[in-house]
């Protein structure tokens, strides 16, 4: 399998979240359910930004949290190693920086000179349809817009996993059918491994390969 | 006077920048991290705005003095070790105004960063994080940029603090060195050089008013950026308890916690606690006694009674003054409609932009002399704007349609404002009555700068306890001085906060006295 990810659990007060999923190479996955689920803790978990509980691993030693990625272990690494992508539900773009800074801040990260890394972001901001938004401020840009920009910043590092929260979430319903038909033809034509998170079926159904109810 | 003028800015400058260091360092650790104290360093944030200079600067002599409690510890080392020391002396230095004043103004710094980083949104950070940055990048080119609005609005009321101090520079200034405020005070008090009084008035109001305009741009700006800000709560971890940190990054983590911790309790805490045990000790044939004895001298003692009642009423006066004030202008400015001009937004900052000493002395001038209600008005005048920042962040919590109804309701304006807004805010009109009121009593500098023939206040009874090397009985003082302008928030601060419910409104309450309109959000929309 190219991502593997087996003993999540996660408690809050009166809930808990155990989960393990298996993905292909090129794929996308929908973890549908509704609010609340623990659908984006599981998605901060396999990205590192959120620790996972003992739970199982308690009880008995396989209980253990494991997060394979293209036969590496990764759960041990930090986020910045582990080759993960996120777009989040809010888009999180970097107000304070125009789109193209926003879309080569990754590219700057992994060491390529600013103005190589501007240049290959603004090349890159025209699949997505955002030819010409260099200079723009995310403040000024649509909700579409904006997730857009979140999406080419995400993949132009080319991560090996995409993680999806609720990017759609926030846009109008006849917009955000048209973004999840649009997704579906960026990962088909990009070919990159993903896991969104959703509440709405509709959407799951246009964008996955796989869907996991949660 | 260049140099004075200079030496006025060196000095702001540099107490602000450690106000600014370890304000925004402990202000990572209150918004991000959960450890013991951290409540008490958020609350600690009232005290540039209640704790008057005076109390400060007693407590730096009781603790770092020559005779003071770090001199004693050095001395018993020194004798155990068989050499001789006489005394710590950085105090009497520019390095001791510096410190003095750095230290005092932090936890403000720290509250209004706080405030901000805690809403700033962790997905940020985050994002960043997954795109592959280091902590030191993420500060430095996420969560630092977007801060600097909150950091410029806590730094700027800082540095006016300092360019304005009085009581500190006055006491710890070496020779030959001295600020614009108290060369001015020199100047129309002790040697009537009108000419250079009103030359050195010129200078200092032109600097702040400059300062005060750059204040207020700077808060505009941040006011935008408040938009789009998480109003959610984060979840805060333990220190170096984040997934994500490295080794190197959560050992650097725990020695700045470290380091900090040791700054606040030793130029923070140790002179407020020196303060207090000061005010308990007498000295006796060379020996310290703990005791009331230096309550019961002061409670035996008929001048202090006049300075207590004294203090207790032109507390009284002026604070009921600065909340009528301040109540008329928010509601009229709100039911004009005016809420959100720059012009009605700068009025009550401009305050900010003029002393103590200037005020004093203009207004002792037009009256011809210093009396008790020149005082009353002189206080009203400065100290208004701290109980309008109370009132007007208490009425940007009621909905716009809350208003508009009150408005269709009501008979009249005036019949809107009795019994829809005064009834409302009644709560943040206490806070800011016990903010004016704690100001008031702790307000040294007019009542010196007044020289009201046979009348004293508290605040000037501890000063002259202190001039006249009683530091002890001066500490004692301080104390019920303190207790007395503490009195109000220890009767119903809890309560002063029912109108503005939630994490924005109490915060907001604490620190809004000294920022400028952040605008409600639903009404401007």
């Amino acid at each position: 399998m190219f991502f593997t990810v087996q003993n999540i659990h996660k408690t809050w007060e009166t809930k808990t979240v155990e989960f393990s999923l298996d993905c292909e190479k090129g794929t996308m996955t929908c973890l549908l359910g509704p609010s609340g689920c623990g659908k984006s803790t599981v998605l901060n978990i396999i990205a590192g930004l959120e620790q996972n509980d003992p739970g199982a691993a308690l009880r008995e030693p396989q209980g253990q949290l494991m997060i394979e990625l293209d036969g590496q272990r990764i759960d041990n690494l930090p986020p910045a190693q582990r080759q993960i992508g996120m777009v989040f539900q809010s888009g999180a773009l970097f107000n304070h920086l125009s789109v193209v800074d926003n879309v080569a801040y990754g590219l700057i990260s992994k060491g390529i000179k600013k103005s190589q890394a501007r240049r290959q972001a603004s090349e890159y901001l025209t699949r997505f349809d955002l030819a010409g938004f260099d200079k723009r401020m995310p403040q000024t840009l649509s909700g579409g817009e904006k997730q857009r920009v979140a999406l080419a910043r995400t993949l132009i590092t080319q991560p090996k996993l995409v993680l999806l929260d609720e990017p759609f979430s926030a846009l109008d319903t006849d917009l955000r059918h048209r973004m999840a038909a649009q997704l579906r033809k960026w990962q088909q034509e990009l070919g990159f491994t993903a896991i969104m998170v959703t509440h709405d079926e509709e959407e799951a159904k246009t964008v996955a390969d796989k869907i996991v109810r949660m | 006077m260049a140099r004075i003028f200079l030496y006025t800015l060196y000095t702001a400058l540099l107490s602000t920048l450690i106000a600014c260091v370890v304000g925004v360092g402990t202000a990572f650790f209150t918004a991000r991290r959960r450890f013991f104290g951290r409540r008490f360093l958020l609350a600690a944030g009232i005290v540039p705005l209640c704790v008057p200079p005076l109390v400060i600067a007693l407590g730096y002599v009781s603790f770092f003095g020559v005779n003071g409690i770090v001199s004693g510890w050095f001395k018993a080392i020194a004798n155990a070790a068989g050499g001789n020391f006489t005394g710590l002396t950085f105090l009497y230095t520019t390095l001791g105004v510096v410190v003095a004043q750095g230290f005092y103004n932090f936890p403000l710094v720290t509250r209004i960063v706080n405030d901000a980083w805690e809403r700033l949104p962790p997905q940020n950070e985050n994002a960043a994080r997954l795109l592959g940055a280091g902590e030191g990048r993420i500060f430095f080119t996420i969560t630092l940029p977007r801060l600097s609005g909150a950091i410029a609005a806590a730094c700027i009321p800082v540095f006016l603090f300092c360019f304005f101090s009085f009581m500190i520079v006055l006491l710890f200034s070496p020779p030959g060195n001295s600020t614009l405020e108290v060369e001015l005070y020199h100047a129309v008090r002790t040697t009537l050089d009108i000419r250079s009084g009103v030359i050195l008035a010129l200078i200092e109001t032109a600097t702040a008013m400059g300062i005060v305009f750059a204040y207020s741009y700077v808060i505009r700006k941040n006011q935008i950026g408040v938009e789009g800000l998480s109003f959610t709560r984060n979840v805060r971890s333990r220190i170096a308890g984040q997934p994500f940190e490295s080794g190197a990054a959560r050992a650097i983590e725990i020695a700045g916690f470290v380091l900090l911790a040791v700054l606040a309790l030793l130029f923070f805490a140790g002179p407020g606690a020196a303060v207090l045990i000061s005010s308990f000790t007498i000295k006796q044939n060379n020996a310290e006694v703990f005791g009331f004895g230096l309550f019961r001298g002061l409670f035996g003692s008929a001048t202090f009674w006049k300075a207590f009642i004294n203090s207790l009423l032109i507390g009284l006066c002026t604070s009921a003054l600065c909340c009528f004030i301040s109540f008329v202008y928010s509601v009229v400015i709100r039911m004009k409609g005016k809420q959100q001009k720059v012009l009605f937004q700068m009025i009550p900052v401009l305050p900010m932009a003029v002393s103590s000493v200037v005020t004093g002395w203009i207004l002792s001038l037009v009256f011809g002399g210093g009396n008790v209600v020149v005082l009353v008005l002189c206080q009203t005048l400065l100290f208004w704007p701290i109980g309008y920042k109370q009132i007007q962040n208490g009425m940007n919590q009621l909905t716009s349609d809350t208003q508009n109804a009150a408005f269709i309701l009501s008979r009249g304006r005036l019949d809107c404002a009795m019994r829809f807004y005064l009834p409302s805010c009644r709560k943040v009109i206490f806070t800011a009555f016990c903010y004016c009121f704690a100001v008031s009593i702790g307000d040294a500098t007019l009542p010196l700068v007044l020289a009201i023939p046979d009348f004293s206040t508290l605040a000037l009874y501890t000063y002259r306890l202190a001039g006249a090397f009683r530091f002890n009985q001066a500490c004692a003082c301080a104390v019920v001085m303190i207790l007395l302008a503490g009195v109000g928030f220890l009767c119903g601060p809890s309560r002063a906060s029912g109108t503005t419910k939630g994490r924005m409104g109490s915060q907001r309450q604490h620190l809004g006295s000294l920022s400028l309109s952040k605008g409600n959000k639903k009404e401007s929309k």
